[in-house]
């Protein structure tokens, strides 16, 4: 279903956008280093399930993800993954670029507003942007996002989730996230509810530096949601090996 | 993946969770060396969105927390010192580092410098807290729960479900009179095996051991929900003396404020500390009870006992105190002590667990009550002014009469607390 990239105009566009968000991101570092924290995460994963769907052909993928925090509570970032077409078997990249302000509560709530732009680097009509909210309490944290054009489609989407990451042990935890998509885009591919939940459950053991993650991820339907990729197999295990620096 | 994938991937799942972690760049935290100990505090921002965490919101996340490793290891290169453990303190947005200062250092000087860097959230020195109790087998056996009237107060409340954080000792939890009334037993004294100690398992007796058990004492709030929280440790000997450090107490009210906790007990006192000031804020600010025992000798310390909002409770009427300070029963106490005994004790600490315990009992008539409520409740105005020192006798009585607004005790009580009720 995904098509291959044409080379038009629209790169150049997108490399425009990403280039003034990193420049924002280089500027923020370099204006207040001493108070900012720059973290990331370099990552393998069996399969590169976006909001339970498969974005790698159910393969493996690399990833690579870097973090902005000033001191003040405003925080930037960039996120990519290699992502690969099931039908036309083309290979790509996704990246999402966020940025956003998180703030925390006397009460021990965290509440986060921010806005992210997806762009599939191997089929740029896909290009999307988005905002978001959530909160977070201790192992728990949920959020809210609205896309007025969800993978580049005529139909806005809304998007929720709710995580948990549950101590078990000192260095293991207990993962599960449930998520549910409403979008009309979904009908067109078959799924007449409009509505697609995904779940996982699974474990994360951090250890010196890596985390290891294992979780079982599925969906309800096995039609419909995103333009760029169909539904091989609705549910799978996926491995994700990462190292944070 | 082939199977043999899934194999090697479960193998190193089960590497790793087996695996010992190394919480910090060295090892040998020695918790009752204070001298030379620092506390740095780095900023840790709140959890908020990133695609690369996706099912990773909690503070245990890696994600973050190298980056302060990071910097806190470029803190120590710098101003020469030792990363010895750290400690993450979502209540107040810091990633907490105990660092070790060499001999030369001027610790006073380090600090200075450290709060002045920016890439410091804030920087203290390692404070060390005494628990308030001594033993005294001279004073004769007086049941103090009978000033109280307990069994009357438990007729109405019972404490049920109120969770209860002790910050002591350690606690022998398979005592008989405590079996099944710890709901959490947990050590922040690295480096120092867990065991049972006699001041914590003292004061867990006071605030919840067994009622109607046949056996032994019953505590004021038997039904309460108790975590005990081991972050002192007894020195040498075991005389219930025992030593905590800001690091210590720190962890160990980051997890209560985690457990939501409905009332702390602090049976200890020291000098002022920034870092646990901040905390008892955070832990008032969402509506927890702190109650700590005033030492009345003022060798220890004023702290925690002299912190806004705190409850500070004394075992004797005090003469000489700034403070508002409330009396409970502190002399000749029967309580839970290790090697399944029981004994008399006396100090600070023991009036505080009362009162303690009567938080829970007030807490379960009234969840909602407030610290500034509670504290009405203890010691109505009425009485603080009639009060010939600075110290306010706790009559549990009324104070149950008032919340349940019904008969607690014998008829007086009641009403005297009518008569006390605006």
């Amino acid at each position: 279903m995904l098509v291959p990239a044409p080379r038009h105009v629209a790169l150049n566009c997108r490399a425009r956008k990403h280039a003034i968000f990193l420049g924002v991101v280089g500027l923020l570092s370099f204006a207040d280093s001493g108070r900012a924290q720059l973290s990331g995460t370099v990552s393998v994963v069996s399969d590169y399930r976006y909001r339970g769907i498969s974005l790698s052909d159910n393969e493996p993928a690399v990833q690579v993800g870097v973090n902005y925090d000033d001191a003040t509570g405003w925080y930037a970032g960039a996120f990519a993954s290699t992502v690969k077409s099931a039908a036309y078997d083309t290979r790509g990249v996704h990246v999402i670029s966020f940025a956003g302000y998180a703030w925390r509560m006397a009460s021990g709530w965290s509440l986060d507003a921010g806005a992210d732009y997806s762009v599939v680097a191997a089929s740029p009509r896909y290009d999307y942007p988005e905002v978001y909210a959530g909160f977070a309490y201790q192992n728990i944290s949920g959020r809210v996002h609205y896309a007025p054009r969800y993978f580049g489609q005529n139909a806005a989407a809304l998007y929720g989730e709710l995580n948990l990451a549950q101590p078990l042990l000192e260095n293991v935890r207990l993962l599960a996230h449930v998520g549910v998509l409403n979008t009309e885009a979904n009908k067109y591919y078959g799924n007449p509810s409009g509505v697609l939940f995904d779940g996982a459950v699974g474990l994360g053991i951090d250890w010196q530096g890596f985390s290891m993650q294992v979780n079982w991820v599925g969906v309800n339907h096995s039609s419909g949601a995103y333009a760029v990729n169909g539904i091989e197999r609705r549910h799978g295990l996926v491995v994700a090996l990462s190292h944070s620096f | 993946m082939t199977q043999r994938s899934w194999l090697l991937a479960l193998l190193c799942l089960c590497v790793a969770a087996c695996a010992p972690l190394q919480r910090s760049s060295d090892t040998g935290y020695a918790t009752d060396a204070g001298d030379g100990q620092l506390l740095v505090m780095l900023r840790m921002p709140a959890p908020h969105f990133r695609p690369d965490a996706s099912y990773a919101p909690s503070y245990g996340s890696r994600a973050g927390q190298d980056a302060r490793e990071r910097i806190a290891r470029a803190l120590a290169s710098q101003y020469g010192l030792r990363i010895i453990d750290n400690w993450p303190m979502p209540a107040l947005g810091v990633d907490c580092f105990v660092m070790h200062a060499p001999d030369s250092a001027v610790l006073p000087q380090l600090v200075k410098a450290l709060s002045a860097d920016p890439r410091v959230e804030s920087a203290q020195q390692v404070n060390l807290f005494k628990v308030l109790a001594h033993n005294d087998p001279l004073y004769p056996v007086q049941p103090s729960a009978a000033l109280w009237h307990l069994a009357d107060l438990h007729k109405i409340t019972t404490g049920k479900r109120v969770r209860v954080a002790e910050v002591d000792t350690g606690v022998e939890v398979d005592h008989p009179d405590l079996v099944g009334q710890i709901s959490q037993s947990r050590n922040f004294v690295d480096g120092r095996p867990e065991t049972a100690e006699t001041h914590g398992t003292a004061v867990a007796g006071i605030i919840a051991a067994r009622a109607d058990n046949g056996i032994g004492i019953a505590g004021v709030a038997p039904e309460a929900s108790l975590f005990v929280l081991r972050a002192c440790w007894e020195d040498e000997g075991r005389d219930s003396r025992a030593t905590c450090s800001s690091f210590t107490l720190a962890k160990a009210l980051q997890f209560a404020l985690d457990e939501n906790a409905a009332v702390i007990n602090l049976s200890i006192g020291g000098p002022r500390d920034r870092l646990l000031e901040r905390l008892l804020d955070a832990a008032l600010g969402r509506g927890i009870a702190v109650v700590a025992a005033f030492d009345s000798s003022g060798g220890n310390g004023p702290f925690p006992a002299s912190h806004r909002g705190v409850l500070a409770i004394a075992g004797d009427a005090v003469q000489d105190s700034s403070a508002e300070v409330l009396t409970a029963p502190g002399r000749d106490i029967p309580t839970t002590l290790p090697g399944r005994r029981w004994g008399i004790v006396n100090g600070s600490s023991f009036a505080a667990a009362h009162v303690t315990g009567l938080v829970a009992l007030l807490r379960e008539l009234k969840p909602g009550l407030q610290p500034a409520q509670l504290r009405e409740l203890l010691a109505p105005d009425a009485l603080s002014s009639l009060a010939t020192d600075h110290s306010i006798i706790v009559d549990a009585c009324v104070a149950v009469a008032r919340t349940a607004g019904t008969c607690a005790c014998a008829c007086t009580s009641a009403r005297r607390a009518q008569l006390q009720s605006p």
